[in-house]
């Protein structure tokens, strides 16, 4: 039986239901486009509570994160929050994550649904020898995510107040006797906050309904998973199991940004510095030239040669065009590089394109305009 | 008029095949074809429909057009033999016609037939009701 999050009384009234990751999720309420297009423009909420939170506490906390990480956690003191994968021994990604420092010695690690369970496990064994504290909160806490452009008009709205919150930074909040942890962070390219609703389990969910409707009352789009992956494809952002797995690297992946190599330790540091200078191959972005939509698998040539695999791909809803991530050898992996991608019955003309796929001067956090 | 299955519409007067396409006669030996309002809302987000060139032939239960969401990419099915008369050029430009109105103005390809063939090829398609019966299953299985 797939399991259900705190939200779902109101999801099974308005959505079209899926199962992702052992969880019944919504796909979308009104649609994929409009709810991506909302996003973009003013503000959707999506219900995130599926995925693990992980509590680390503890005298060797940061000791014990800094070994699990490729990031220097040093340089975010309490209140910051930082992306992040964990490693294995051989470099190769088991996750990607959000680490929020909530004090000196206390983290909390936001991982995939998928991985709950693994990355609780093996985290645990990476713990023995230190003094630190492990738990799973996920069935404690509701998550959910406030994105867009209008997202902190509508939370101060709530608040009766101003957020003075910058990007990546996160702080306590309360709202009508509800206590959350609130975070500037996002999976959509665009400003907003995630929201970490403290004890909401899901036998007693009203907390997180009752701030859930709030929301959308004062005029956030409830978008479901369909867009959450069209926004994040826009972006350029992974998805673990499709772009990044355990036979991927992060130089691979492009994710080089988070791992700092001149930590003296962490897991997967070794294998890393001897592969650094030479991946077989890179992550990149591709722009359809032609109609039609590249999906997963879909094999990308250059030069008449194979040269890589899409492993993302979607319609973007915002340049209306076929759009999608993959990896392609070095030779072919520069911007602006033409190749072709077999398509369902037919090949169709595409270009390396970098990430995000849109123009950051009018969409995405960087946005010039208010 | 028509029939309400949930939220899907199935409307009178047209004949239904089990791959979701319907078919209504005009001027005796034309059939116009597009899919049901369930085919189009369970693909929603119809982004791009590639459509048959006119002169076509095709044979009952040959792809005749392809329906490509922002999730997935789908066949549309011929209920009937017969040779492409004309296509909905609009669904290039709006391919979101399709899920506006399925029976109207997202039609997509008409087909002219043979009488004889028609007779027979029209026993394996489905009245309002007992598409209406057969979708109600679909959905209860799901």
């Amino acid at each position: 039986m797939p399991r259900v999050t705190q939200l779902y009384t109101y999801h099974v009234r308005h959505a079209r239901m899926m199962e992702f990751a052992g969880f019944l999720m919504p796909l979308f309420y009104s649609g994929i486009i409009e709810e991506h297009l909302s996003v973009r423009e003013s503000c959707g909420i999506f219900d995130v509570s599926h995925m693990g939170r992980i509590l680390i506490k503890g005298k060797d906390a940061t000791k014990f994160v800094q070994r699990v990480l490729p990031t220097n956690a040093e340089k975010y003191p309490p209140g910051r929050a930082f992306y992040s994968l964990l490693l294995n021994e051989d470099g190769g990604i088991k996750d990607d994550l959000i680490a929020y420092r909530l004090a000196e010695n206390e983290y909390l690690f936001v991982v995939n649904a998928v991985n709950r369970q693994k990355d609780f496990n093996w985290l645990k064994l990476q713990s023995t020898d230190l003094e630190v504290d492990l738990r799973d909160i996920s069935d404690s806490t509701a998550m959910m995510a406030l994105q867009g452009p209008k997202s902190s008009d509508i939370f101060e709205s709530l608040l009766g107040d101003k957020i003075e919150l910058k990007r990546f930074h996160h702080t306590k909040a309360s709202w009508c006797c509800v206590q959350m942890i609130l975070a500037r962070t996002g999976y959509t390219g665009e400003d907003g906050f995630e929201l970490i609703v403290l004890d909401t389990p899901i036998e007693k969910p009203d907390n997180a309904l009752k701030l859930w409707n709030r929301l959308i009352e004062a005029g956030a789009k409830p978008c479901g998973l369909g867009a959450r992956d069209t926004l994040r494809i826009e972006a350029g952002l992974c998805l673990y199991g499709n772009d990044i797995d355990e036979s991927i690297n992060p130089i691979e992946a492009g994710l080089e940004r988070v791992v700092d190599l001149q930590k003296p330790y962490f897991i997967g540091k070794d294998k890393l510095l001897e592969i650094k200078d030479s991946p077989s191959k890179r992550r990149v972005g591709l722009l359809m030239i032609s109609r039609g939509v590249p999906r997963q698998g879909c094999e990308i040539i250059y030069g008449g040669e194979t040269v890589g695999w899409v492993t993302s791909g979607t319609f973007s809803p915002l340049l209306k065009r076929g759009i999608a991530m993959g990896y392609v050898t070095p030779e072919a992996a520069n911007p602006g590089t033409p190749v072709t991608i077999r398509l369902r019955e037919r090949v169709g003309e595409a270009e390396i394109h970098g990430f995000p796929f849109y123009d950051e001067t009018k969409y995405g956090w960087k946005r010039k305009s208010a | 008029m028509s029939i309400k299955v949930g939220i899907y519409d199935v409307r009178d007067g047209l004949l239904y095949n089990r791959e979701h396409e319907w078919v209504r006669l005009e001027d005796g030996d034309i059939a116009v074809i597009g899919v049901s309002d369930y085919a189009a809302k369970q693909l929603h987000d119809i982004v791009y429909v590639t459509l048959p060139a006119k002169g076509k032939r095709v044979t009952r239960m040959e792809p005749i057009a392809t329906l490509e969401s922002v999730k997935a990419v789908a066949d549309v099915y011929s209920p009937l033999s017969g040779e492409v008369a004309e296509i909905n050029q609009a669904l290039t430009e709006r391919p979101e016609l399709v899920g506006e109105s399925p029976y109207q103005d997202g039609w997509i390809v008409k087909l002219r037939i043979e009488p004889d063939r028609f007779k027979e090829e029209k026993m394996a398609l489905m009245s309002p009701k007992e598409y209406a019966r057969y979708i109600e299953e679909l959905i209860r299985k799901a």
